[in-house]
This record gives C-alpha cells, sequence and structure tokens, in this order.
C-alpha cells in the first residue's frame, strides 16, 4: 500500500475517522490507533519485516530508558553505542553486506587472487534507512541530554512507525516531533484544509508530472546504446525533473497525512532547483536528510570550525556517506562525492558571500542558476543509472553523438503541461507572490481549484504507474 | 471540534459530489464522442475493431500484427475484403474481446489472429489499458477485466475519468477533425519505412519464463476458438518473426497448438524462420519488421495458409 493506490485512499479516511470520532481527546488510544494502523500499513508491504521495525523501536527505546536511569556518563555511552551498533548493524546486513562482499571480491581479483565467498540473497525492508535513521536520533539526543528519554513507550513506538513517514521520511527528529505524541491532538479545521491540500499537490506532482516523465525516462534509459547524445541530455534534464516531482510529490502527501492526523512533519523539500549554488541547493533539498546528517556527522566532525583541509575533508565524508546511504553501489558513492566537491570548490570561489548571495534577478545570479543545474542535472546520471559503463556510455554520447531528438508526443505533451503547473506554483511561493488559488480568500476560487485539480489528476495522472524512487532506499 | 469536524466532512463532501457531476458529464460526452471518431487515431482504431469493422477477412492482434500485415497484400491473395484492426500494446486478452465482440456483430470468413506462443503463460503481460473506456458497456471486456485483474484496479473503473484517462485531449482532437477524415487507405495495416539503426541489430537469446499457462486465459482461449467454430469462422493463430533466438521452456506453446488442433484451428509459429533470422535488414527492432519485411512475411504467410483457406477464396 502506497499513497497513490485506492488502498490507501480507503486507508487514510478510515484511521482519520477513527481518529478523530472514537479516540477524541485521549492520547493513549490516539497513539495506539496510530500504532495498529502504522503496523497495518507497513505490514501490507511485507508482513515478514515487522519485527525488525520493532526491534529497531524498542531497542533505541529501551537504550533511552537504560541512560535515563543513570548518570555514569561511561555507562550511558556504552548503551549509547551499543543501540547504533546494533541499529547500524541491522540497517549495514540488509542494505550493504553484498556490496561490500563483492567489492572485497573485486578488489582481491584485481590483484589476482580469486575469492570464493558468495553473497546472500537479502532483501531489503523497506524504509529501513529512513526509519534507523529516526530511531536513532532519538539514542543520540538523550545520550547527549539535548531531550529527555521517554516512558511513554506507546507514543514512542507511534513515533517511529508512523506510517505516513515510515517508508521514506521524512526523517522526523525525536527533539521535535517525538513531544507532539505526548498530548492529546485536537482537530483542527485550518489544518486539516491544509493537510488535504498538500496531499492534492502532492500527488499531482507524483501522478501526473514524475510518473508521466518516467515513461519516456524509462524507455530511454532500457535502451541507451540506441539512443544518441540529444535525447539522452534531453533524458538526464527530464529525470532530473522527474526525481523532485517524484520524492517532493511524495513529501507533500506523507506531510499532508500526517497533518491530518495532527502530527506535523518536517518539511523535506524548497524549490531545490530555484538553488543558485549547490550549497544552496542541499539547504532545500532532502532537507531531513541533510540536516540529519549535519547534525550526527558533520558537527561531531567539527564542521567548519577547523582548518580548512579538515573542513574540506568534513564536508566530502559527510557528502560520500550520504551517496552511500542512498544505496550500496559506486555510482551513488560518485554521486555524492561529486556533491561534496562542488560544495567545497564553491566555497573556495565564494568564501562566505555563499550564505548571502542576492535573491535579485541579475546576470550573475541567471549564470549561477545554470551552472547549479547543470551541475546537478549531471550528478543525477549517476544515481539513476545503476552501470558505471553506462554512465559513461551517457556523458560520451552527450558530448560526441548529437542528432534527432526521440520523441513520444503523449509523454511530453502531458507532462509539459504538468511541469508548467508545477512550475507556475513553485515560482510563485519561490517569489512569494501574493496569489492564491488553492489558498484562495474566495471561496468559489478555492473550491473549483481542489475539483479542477482532482478531475486532473484522475483525467491525465498515471494511476497504475510505478512507485516512489526513494522507495528503494 | 465536533464543529470544525463536521465543517471540514461538509467540504469534502462538496469536493466529492462535484468531481462526481463532472465524471458524470465527461463520460456522457466522451462515449458520445468515440462512435464518431471511429477508425480515427489509436483510440478509435480499437472502437472500430469493436463496433464498425465488418469485413470478411480480420487481422487482430498487437504492434507486431499491425506492422506485419500487409492488408493489400492479404486482400489481394484471398479476393476479400481484409482489415487489420491490430493496435499497440494489445495483447491476448484484449483480443479476445475484441474478437468477440466482433463475432457478437457478425460472422467474418476469417480470422487471423496473432499472438505472442507464450500469450497463455501466467507471467506474460496482459494489458486492458486500451480497453477501460468499455467497460461497464461490453459484456466480454468487463468480464476479462474483473477476471484479470486486481478489485483496486477495476475499482477504479468506476469513474468515467478515469475510463479515459490519458486519452481525453487524443480523443477531443480527433472529434475535431471527425469530418476531415476519409478513411485509412493502409487497412489498418502500420509500415515501419525502413532505416538506418544507430546500433546494428545483434541477435541475442531471449528468456521469458512460460512454463505455468494461465487458467483464465486458457479458458479464454478455448472459448473463443469454440465460438469460431460454432460460427463457421474459419481461424488462423499465428506468431510472426522475431530477431532473437528463442529457446525457453514454452508450455504456453505447446497448450496452444493443443487447444488449436482441437478446435481445427490452423496453428504456424514463424517467430524462429531462418530466413529472417539471416536478414536483421528487414527488421526495426528486435520485435518488429520494416514495411519490406512486412511484404516479404506476408508472402510467406499467404503461401503458408493457401490451402487451409482454398475454401473460402474468392
Amino acid at each position: 500500500m502506497t499513497f497513490q493506490t485506492l488502498e490507501y485512499l480507503i486507508f487514510l479516511p478510515i484511521v482519520f475517522l477513527l481518529y478523530w470520532t472514537l479516540c477524541r481527546g485521549n492520547k493513549t488510544l490516539q497513539n495506539g490507533l496510530l500504532l495498529i494502523a502504522s503496523l497495518v500499513f507497513y505490514g501490507w508491504w511485507d508482513w515478514r519485516f515487522l519485527g525488525l521495525l520493532l526491534l529497531t523501536a524498542l531497542s533505541t527505546f529501551y537504550a533511552g530508558d537504560l541512560m535515563g536511569k543513570t548518570e555514569d556518563p561511561k555507562r550511558r555511552k556504552w548503551i549509547s553505542i551499543g543501540a547504533i551498533v546494533l541499529n547500524i548493524g541491522i540497517l549495514f546486513y540488509f542494505k550493504y553486506f553484498n556490496f561490500f562482499v563483492q567489492s572485497f571480491i573485486d578488489a582481491f581479483a584485481l590483484f589476482g587472487a580469486d575469492m570464493n565467498v558468495s553473497t546472500l540473497k537479502i532483501l531489503l525492508p523497506v524504509g529501513i534507512s529512513f526509519y534507523t535513521f529516526s530511531a536513532l536520533s532519538y539514542s543520540i539526543d538523550v545520550y547527549q541530554k539535548k531531550i529527555e528519554p521517554t516512558k511513554d513507550v506507546l507514543a514512542y513506538l507511534a513515533y517511529i512507525t508512523f506510517f505516513p513517514s515510515i517508508l521514506s521520511g521524512p526523517i522526523s527528529r525525536a527533539q521535535k516531533t517525538l513531544p507532539q505524541y505526548f498530548v492529546a491532538r485536537t482537530f483542527s479545521y485550518d489544518v486539516a484544509v491544509a493537510a488535504v491540500k498538500a496531499i492534492l499537490i502532492g500527488a499531482m506532482m507524483k501522478l501526473c508530472l514524475a510518473d508521466r516523465l518516467a515513461i519516456y525516462v524509462n524507455t530511454v534509459y532500457a535502451n541507451i546504446a540506441q539512443h544518441n547524445g540529444t535525447t539522452l541530455l534531453f533524458t538526464s534534464i527530464l529525470y532530473t525533473l522527474q526525481i523532485y516531482a517524484d520524492f517532493a510529490g511524495y513529501s507533500l502527501m506523507a506531510i499532508g497525512s500526517g497533518k491530518l492526523l495532527g502530527i506535523e512533519l518536517p518539511t523535506n523539500f524548497i524549490r531545490p532547483y530555484f538553488a543558485k549554488t549547490v550549497t544552496d541547493f542541499w539547504r532545500r533539498w532532502h532537507i531531513s536528510l541533510t540536516t540529519w546528517f549535519r547534525d550526527y556527522i558533520y558537527f561531531p566532525l567539527g564542521g567548519n570550525r577547523c582548518s580548512k583541509p579538515r573542513w574540506m575533508l568534513n564536508q566530502m565524508i559527510v557528502f560520500t556517506v550520504s551517496g552511500l546511504w542512498h544505496g550500496a553501489a559506486y555510482t551513488f558513492l560518485i554521486w555524492g562525492a561529486f556533491h561534496g566537491a562542488c560544495m567545497v570548490v564553491e566555497r573556495q570561489i565564494y568564501g562566505d558571500k555563499i550564505k548571502n548571495i542576492s535573491d535579485n534577478f541579475s546576470i550573475a545570479n541567471v549564470l549561477r542558476w545554470i551552472i547549479t543545474f547543470t551541475i546537478v542535472n549531471f550528478a543525477w546520471i549517476f544515481f539513476r543509472v545503476s552501470d558505471l559503463g553506462d554512465v559513461m556510455t551517457i556523458f560520451k554520447k552527450i558530448f560526441t553523438e548529437p542528432g534527432e531528438l526521440f520523441f513520444d508526443l503523449d509523454s511530453l505533451l502531458l507532462g509539459f503541461l504538468a511541469l508548467a503547473i508545477v512550475f507556475i506554483y513553485d515560482f510563485i511561493k519561490e517569489k512569494q507572490l501574493n496569489i492564491h488559488l488553492l489558498s484562495s480568500k474566495n471561496i468559489v476560487v478555492r473550491y473549483i481549484t481542489a475539483i479542477l485539480l482532482v478531475v486532473y489528476i484522475l483525467a491525465f495522472g498515471v494511476l497504475n504507474g510505478a512507485s516512489f524512487i526513494y522507495f528503494q532506499f | 471540534m465536533k464543529k470544525g469536524l463536521l465543517r471540514f466532512g461538509v467540504a469534502v463532501l462538496v469536493v466529492l459530489c462535484s468531481v462526481a457531476v463532472i465524471d458524470f458529464a465527461i463520460g456522457k460526452m466522451m462515449d458520445w464522442m468515440l462512435p464518431q471518431i471511429s477508425n480515427q487515431g489509436e483510440t478509435g482504431k480499437t472502437y472500430f475493431s469493436l463496433y464498425d469493422v465488418n469485413t470478411p477477412v480480420v487481422i487482430a492482434g498487437s504492434s507486431r500484427s499491425a506492422h506485419h500485415y500487409e492488408t493489400q497484400q492479404v486482400e489481394d491473395s484471398l479476393g476479400l475484403p481484409t482489415y487489420n484492426v491490430s493496435r499497440d500494446g494489445c495483447f491476448f486478452s484484449h483480443n479476445s474481446c475484441v474478437i468477440n465482440t466482433i463475432m457478437d456483430r457478425y460472422s467474418p470468413k476469417l480470422i487471423i489472429w496473432e499472438n505472442r506462443t507464450e500469450y497463455l503463460a501466467e507471467s506474460e503481460s496482459d494489458p486492458f489499458v486500451n480497453l477501460y473506456p468499455y467497460y461497464g458497456s461490453n459484456e466480454w471486456v468487463t468480464t476479462a477485466i474483473e477476471e484479470e485483474l486486481p478489485w483496486t484496479e477495476y475499482a477504479r473503473l468506476n469513474s468515467n475519468i478515469y475510463k479515459f484517462n490519458s486519452i481525453i485531449h487524443r480523443v477531443l482532437t480527433r472529434f475535431r477533425s471527425r469530418n476531415s477524415f476519409e478513411g485509412d487507405p493502409l487497412k489498418g495495416y502500420e509500415p515501419l519505412a525502413p532505416r538506418k539503426l544507430v546500433k546494428k541489430l545483434e541477435l541475442t537469446e531471449e528468456l521469458k519464463d512460460a512454463t505455468k499457462v494461465s487458467e483464465t486465459r486458457e479458458k479464454r482461449f478455448r472459448a473463443v476458438l469454440a465460438r469460431a467454430k460454432e460460427k463457421g469462422i474459419k481461424m488462423i493463430i499465428t506468431d510472426s518473426p522475431s530477431y532473437t533466438i528463442r529457446r525457453f521452456e514454452n508450455a504456453s506453446k505447446a497448450r496452444m497448438a493443443e487447444i488449436c488442433k482441437e478446435y481445427d484451428v490452423l496453428f504456424i509459429d514463424n517467430t524462429q524462420d531462418p530466413y529472417f533470422l539471416e536478414h536483421p535488414e528487414l527488421f526495426d527492432d528486435r520485435s518488429h519488421l520494416n514495411s519490406d519485411g512486412a511484404k516479404k512475411y506476408t508472402e510467406m504467410f499467404l503461401n503458408q495458409i493457401h490451402d487451409y483457406v482454398s475454401s473460402i477464396k474468392k
């Protein structure tokens, strides 16, 4: 069951109604219902991994509880390390075991040694990277005494397993999100309306834009050898747009679903393709992951309060690990490291001014935007194509094999229609223009926009399309 | 809070009711437009195949069939008006619905049904999307969709807009230009002009899992053949050349041949014809012949069926 399925369209209203009628004003009942709903939601995907999810949740909860019972720094440290090792260990086993074994085999093969070690057939539990990071943030925050350990196991389990965010985030942080589970949520009409708007816009981005462009992108990338450089360059741009619409659309639906149940999830995207530097891009893209890495890896490594070479190293470490977080493949590593390197170079060029680049319209800003978009666009090729050989073929063709563009009228026509809508919506938000349709003061405009949006999704959304790209991580 | 919840419920209900009204109106409009664009474009071709084709010889199948059988050649050889109603992306169940609907209206003398030999296998994709507009109104389509697709899919088909998902603009465009349509001179045949491929085709092995036959598809296949036999319609089940080596275990093909024999239907598998495997220049891609290939193949096919169709020839 994913957000774009009919099952979810039935599931969410049922949970919503039970939540605000039967469990009204009762924190325990609300958390209990959320936990049951989340387990059903996750189990619908693959019930065999429910145990793993509960293990992560309970291990971090009890680690927090134990840390709360002692003031001995050494003991607290060991408990925290235990929780981290256990959960990173689980993540490593399911996500990276085969990658590292294969890498060792390949490395030994380079020196002529034939290692007879077989990899395992391991199924990746969906959402593991997301819920593990949420759970770890709790353990670390308790250890660092940023938050008090909770005694309310039900609230904690409801927080970790919260179904809108369990599959692909936004990665919740205990410090901000967990306290919401300690009090009974009350229904707010305005919040519910905002939630529905977020779900509608997210669904439009996913179904009308991302999945429409995916038809073209998948066709071309399935047969790289048969396409020329012009088509491959065009496809890379379409994928850049697709992944944004896919993940930002998903995040909006998650945030909207959370809001409907009175839980505020963190913002994940702030119009990243309006960024004028790669550094700016990372302030806007997958914010919940970027801030997680900033707080739990970058800052402990010293952040930027250290020598320049050390700072450069920190930056490279964080982004390479971020690449690896996305998947066990060299292409992800290169993608992450490339972004890290670009940010290091930017810092050399701009210095401290990087934080204060004006928002005015100027030739310099247009150039900055073009350069940033080009960098991000080329980096996505590594992200999309899992084989390094294919990546090289694409780059070679882009620069040496121009030709006629492969044309799929329907995908492009409907894709660009959706793109125009998303662009206008993002542009209005970015420039803070006083144009409102879904939030118009005029009730007729508000309702007509909502109705047309639903009709548009039904008429032109790819409703039997693919899953969300970030589910694989 | 209770008031807020009620207000929210009313707002949602207003939106849903308005969507339902628009859905109904769009559905009615599309149902009215479809017959008027019969045989115009892909969407119109499906309507034509279901409700308007009336030639004594009908060729049905997917894109392979649309590109591989030159209608005029068949017509000239048999001396009977022929139409190729094949359409891109329309596989086994789609065509079984088309043929059944045709047989409801009249009895053609010959139906050439191009099927990949593995189409009866459970693992084979069997899309219905091009028949969605007829869910609820065509008995064969409705039954097949409900038998083959999960409930989540056919539940959505209760929305008229969803039935026409992603094709509303096509219907509207065709409808606007309907008066200038002068018929299809190629009679459904869609030639692929020979082109210079970026990369020369390589002969590779095609691997498929066709070991398990789908019960519902087998049942549907039998039913179509039984109806054709009962109505005295000659039928040919065939699979045209591919530029791939196909050595996989194919239980579907064996069953298909068996059933054809049972109902006195001619079954011809040309996928591995040696002549075509030696001539990659006759292909547009691994699965589709270009117009040169289609000409040669239609000629070969007509020779193969010569004796079988002698009784219906004019």
